[in-house]
């Protein structure tokens, strides 16, 4: 299934702009989704620290990504 | 501690110093602490023209509200607390924190704690931009801690 991954902070400089579409497999854990962005980026270094999150939690490495929600994959924060 | 003690939110406007400091008084308290933090003109060296603030929203609004509610439990406090997305000139307010208790010391531990807090956890990102016309995104907090067990 194809699923838009919104990307924040310094990923949307990473040449993709502020979202990717990635065919994501019913049931697939965060860090299998995480690991196709990564080749999507062009390489996993891009998402060092990164986690993917949906717009009410941040996943777990191992957790399944859930259906019918926003996923972005978030850079490490700076706010304040 | 009720929900209606604390709030948060994400603003794309100025923010409201002020109308936070009136939600968090109450005749009981003796203390209401602020805290302001402002776009600064200069960073390592380089000269600041403005900040560029990035946000998940609806999970960063989650998180604000959250960091909020959790500062006026930990304390015995009101807490409020708001963040701006967007870009500010150098000057403006980039977060607002206020604090009300009956006590100096739990206002001043609970801004103080809040602040920290979204440092460390709050899904917003700052872009920096320079009198030489480059930017950069500064470094920060994996949220890796973040993650559900």
């Amino acid at each position: 299934m194809m699923r838009r991954i919104e990307l924040y902070g310094r990923l949307r400089d990473a040449g993709a702009g502020d979202s990717v579409e990635l065919d994501v497999r019913p049931g697939a854990a965060a860090a299998e989704v995480l690991e196709s962005l990564g080749r999507a980026l062009g390489g996993a270094g891009v998402l060092a620290g990164a986690v993917l999150a949906t717009d009410s939690a941040v996943l777990s490495s191992s957790e399944p990504v859930p259906e019918g929600c926003r996923l972005a994959a978030l850079p490490p924060v700076c706010g304040g | 501690m009720s929900e209606a003690e604390s709030r948060g939110a994400i603003l794309r406007e100025p923010l409201r110093p002020e109308g936070l400091e009136a939600f968090v008084s109450r005749p009981g308290h003796g203390a209401v602490a602020s805290f302001l933090g402002t776009v600064r003109d200069n960073h390592e060296g380089k000269t600041v023209s403005a900040v560029t603030y990035d946000a998940f929203e609806p999970l960063a609004a989650k998180v604000l509200g959250e960091i909020a509610a959790e500062a006026a439990s930990r304390f015995g406090a009101r807490v409020a607390a708001e963040h701006r997305m967007g870009r500010l000139a150098v000057g403006e307010a980039s977060v607002a924190i206020a604090a009300g208790s009956p006590h100096r010391e739990a206002a001043f531990d609970a801004c103080r704690w809040a602040i920290e807090e979204i440092k460390r956890r709050l899904p917003v990102w700052k872009r920096e931009h320079y009198d030489d016309g480059e930017s950069a995104w500064l470094p920060g907090c994996s949220l890796k801690h973040s993650e559900r067990p």
